[in-house]
């Protein structure tokens, strides 16, 4: 991803053949770039729509927040750390855990 | 009595000779409407089952087999496609655009004595998709069988004159 501007960011795809690897490893990765990254793409077609939005949302006079609210509520918290909870392949954890380790370190005494 | 006999009809297929070329040309916009009017289950079934849809990122690709490609399909692949962009869960993808495709210069390329044919053609295509208009526009190629239920498509090249440009937004239906 090549951030242009504050307002244009640019993905590409690059595909590489490994030098003496076996030929099933160049054809899994050609079927994840035709699948997931390719300007077809199934699967990216809805982080781009992310991407859209938020800049949308942040370039307009609504709400000054950015949700992280999914799977809120199912986060585990072990040791001080904050895990996923089981079968929340989505969750926005690690999000909201790195929101929080900014807050600390803003407020934390000099 | 001698039976009449019916005279023999002779198959008179000359390349670009009319019958041909009136054919495949419907055949080709036939295609185009499914694909504006989003029948694309139609759309599907005017492929063979081998067939393959494929867009090569430059006219420089030979094959679609090994190489990247910004669209490389069977009819499987087309399906999972057309089931993922009529998904009600599908949100990126309401609301559903619209397209307007025009296909001219049809050119047969080749008949054989079966029928099959290769054919040119060039498009343009106008995209809206919420407020914006995209403009694509290039060339197919057509590589068709024909069976009893008229022509079916084997593979389909088509080579996008901005297929190197930068997209505001992928594009999530065939061309």
């Amino acid at each position: 991803m090549r951030p242009l501007g504050v307002d244009k960011t640019l993905t590409e795809i690059w595909h590489f053949r490994l030098k003496g690897a076996p030929e099933p490893i160049y054809r899994r990765a050609l079927a994840y770039y035709n699948l997931v990254n390719s300007p077809a793409t199934l699967i990216n077609a809805d982080d781009l729509e992310n991407f859209w939005k938020a800049q949308q949302g942040l370039s307009s006079e609504g709400g000054d927040w950015v949700s992280f609210h999914r799977h809120h509520g199912r986060d585990l918290e072990k040791d001080g750390r904050v895990e996923t909870a089981p079968d929340c392949g989505t969750s926005e954890a690690p999000m909201r855990n790195q929101m929080k380790a900014w807050t600390q370190y803003m407020t934390a005494a000099q | 009595m001698a039976k009449k006999k019916a005279p023999k009809k002779k198959a008179v297929r000359r390349v670009n000779g009319r019958d041909t070329q009136h054919e495949v040309e419907q055949f080709l916009y036939r295609q185009a409407e499914v694909l504006d009017g989003k029948r694309w289950q139609e759309f599907i079934d005017l492929f063979a089952d081998d067939g393959v849809y494929w867009m090569p990122p430059e006219p420089s690709h030979t094959t679609w087999d090994g190489m990247p490609a910004i669209f490389a399909e069977d009819k499987n692949l087309m399906t999972v496609r057309m089931k993922r962009v009529l998904h009600p869960d599908a949100w990126s993808q309401r609301p559903l655009w619209g397209t307007n495709h025009v296909v001219g210069n049809v050119v047969i390329e080749k008949e054989s004595a079966t029928g099959d044919v290769v054919a040119r053609s060039r498009f343009h295509m106008m995209e809206l998709r919420r407020d914006d208009v995209r403009h694509f526009a290039g060339s197919y190629v057509h590589h068709l069988k024909k069976t009893r239920d008229g022509y079916r498509i084997k593979l389909q090249r088509v080579d996008m004159t901005n297929a190197q440009a930068a997209f505001d937004y992928v594009l999530q239906v065939w061309v």
